[in-house]
């Protein structure tokens, strides 16, 4: 099967530091793709590099056959990869409405000029900008807030908002760093609806997430990272029985008899 | 553009329409020309600053080369003053993208630093290049504009040119702000990163506003030279950029109105202050000082803010508010 995500040897180096040691793996189209790991293994630093923000230090990524790894930020927006980020980045000053009509920046076209001086492309885009942004606000749940700043929104409703945004933009991959972090048993249950919603509209989600039962319930693969390698692939039943996971994760069996000589 | 808009600027053009006969006298009616052109310079800023949240030290050099160029070509070149003008925004324009190319990738007070230097050589060039620009003493006799015959030779009649001139800009500027381009300058301010990861070319935008804002006072700088007709270096120092940037911010960074009402503000408020004499700029201080204080967001802000709160009568909060400022100052 066609892949549509593919990372082939990535390396990332912090001043001497290794992020990522070299991680493979891929994606199949229209899936649900987790990354796990324990705290500083890598799992941001590969959205990081995915998305445009870093360039990886070694190693290559393919979107739909096309090599991104070199790509800037914005250009990779505009190939269909969206994200959202650990540390919420709305756009406070401005109204939810406003933050997920930006999002939908890579598919108009009405430039400076014809924007200044308000061109009928210009007019006929706006109002479609609107009509979306309104549906995806709604989408997520948030009809009605259209209006209310994003800074005053609940952190739930502003991780909703960046979703909204994201989609906006009109992805085939969507990028989720820690969509649950935060957020309370109820609202994880409606994220887990919503991702999978999502899904159900043909976008391939990559996401990065330390709740288990949210990764365990929804994801069809699952990639475990340890201090930048990938030590195990697979679905989340080969995961959970998985012997180099559960030592990352717990630490190691055999070393319980040593401590207690 | 939204109602709220829209009934502004009608607003504003019947002010506009209203106040000459008004007011009658020449000389304040020269003060209002300045007010237009300040406020030409300003909305092209408050893009910059308030929306994009890039901050320029330089203008008042655009406005100087605007100026310059304009004078220059009128009189030593003998170029009809609509050319003259035209050719000052194209040189305007071409400065601001080789100023501006290197200069937006520096952030915060770096950028300001930048464009501090640059607004210091273009003075140091207004000074010095003696043969074009006359040097310290400036030079004079710079024809006023002819619309079809039609000179614009009295206060009057400048007065309603510039201020169409104004609120076709402002017009545009509004235009601008609620487009998608708008949105994506306001969500450069807001995250750089998530402005890029939705697709926005930072970068490129970040020059153009940049452009724009350097033609605006271009286009200042061109009205100012043929209604004065005498220009010298004093007029485009790096005090008048502060003094811009002040403008920017007293009227509220982020509302191209406030720009506006800062520009007016700044301009009309010495001249009442005359009547102080040698404590005009004390009070003048003073003044701004308590509006940044009791309205950080601006004027326009902070009025509009003081509306609203009353609206949702929370009145009680707010004065609340203003004690804890009080005992904090």
């Amino acid at each position: 099967m066609e892949k549509i995500l593919e990372a082939d040897n990535l390396k990332k180096e912090f001043g001497g530091i290794l992020a990522l040691r070299g991680v493979s793996f891929s994606m199949k189209p229209n899936t649900i793709k987790a990354i796990i790991g324990p705290n500083g293994a890598g799992k941001t630093t590969i959205f990081n590099i995915i998305s445009g923000i870093y360039s990886p230090s070694g190693g290559k990524i393919w979107f739909k056959k096309e090599r991104i790894d070199r790509l800037n930020s914005h250009l990779i927006a505009t190939r269909g990869i969206s994200r959202t980020f650990q540390n919420v980045q709305i756009f406070g000053n401005m109204t939810a409405l406003e933050n997920v009509m930006v999002g939908c920046h890579p598919w108009t076209g009405s430039e400076f000029l014809a924007c200044i001086f308000k061109t009928r492309r210009a007019r006929l885009e706006e109002k479609k900008i609107h009509l979306r942004a309104r549906e995806l606000l709604e989408f997520v749940g948030l009809a009605g807030k259209e209006n209310v700043l994003a800074s005053q929104l609940t952190f739930h409703q502003q991780r909703l908002v960046e979703i909204a945004r994201a989609l906006a933009t009109q992805p085939e991959l969507l990028l989720l760093d820690e969509p649950a972090a935060g957020l309370n048993l109820k609202e994880t249950q409606e994220m887990a609806n919503l991702i999978s919603k999502i899904r159900q509209k043909g976008i391939s989600v990559l996401l990065v997430e330390h709740d288990m039962d949210l990764v365990m319930g929804i994801s069809e693969e699952i990639v475990v990272l340890n201090s930048g390698e990938v030590i195990a692939e697979g679905t989340p039943r080969e995961i959970q029985s998985n012997e180099k996971v559960i030592a990352a994760y717990l630490g190691e069996e055999l070393n319980v008899e040593n401590k207690k000589s | 553009m939204g109602k709220k808009n829209f009934f502004s600027l009608i607003g504003l053009t019947s002010i506009v329409l209203i106040l000459p006969p008004l007011i009658g006298n020449p000389y304040y009616i020269g003060i209002l020309v300045f007010v237009g052109i300040y406020s030409l310079i300003t909305i092209g800023l408050s893009l910059l600053m308030g929306y994009t949240g890039q901050i320029s030290l330089g203008h008042a050099a655009f406005f100087g080369v605007g100026a310059y160029t304009s004078g220059i070509l009128s009189t030593r070149f003998g170029l009809d003053p609509w050319l003259a003008l035209l050719a000052s925004l194209l040189l305007a324009a071409g400065i601001a993208f080789i100023i501006g190319a290197p200069a937006l990738r520096l952030k915060g007070h770096y950028l300001a630093m930048a464009t501090l230097a640059f607004g210091e050589i273009i003075y140091i060039v207004f000074n010095q290049w003696i043969e074009y620009t006359g040097g310290p003493s400036g030079f004079g006799e710079i024809p006023r504009f002819c619309i079809g015959g039609f000179s614009l030779e009295s206060d009057f009649n400048y007065y309603y040119f510039v201020w169409v001139i104004v609120i076709l800009i402002l017009v545009m500027a509004l235009n601008l702000i609620h487009s998608r381009i708008g949105r994506a300058l306001r969500s450069i301010h807001g995250s750089e990163i998530a402005a890029r990861a939705m697709g926005v070319n930072v970068s490129r935008y970040k020059l153009q506003v940049f452009i724009l804002s350097a033609v605006f006072a271009s286009l200042a700088g061109s009205l100012y030279a043929h209604f004065v007709t005498f220009i010298s270096p004093t007029s485009f120092s790096v005090m008048f950029s502060v003094a811009l940037v002040t403008m920017v911010a007293v009227g509220g960074m982020t509302n191209v109105w406030g720009a506006m009402v800062g520009a007016a503000l700044l301009t009309v408020l010495p001249e009442y202050l005359r009547v102080f004499e040698d404590y005009d700029i004390l009070i003048y201080g003073a003044t701004l000082l308590l509006i940044m204080i009791f309205l950080p967001e601006g004027v326009v802000g902070g009025i509009f803010q003081l509306f609203k709160e009353r609206m949702t009568r929370r009145s009680v909060k707010f004065t609340l508010n203003v004690k804890s400022l009080w005992r904090r100052y």
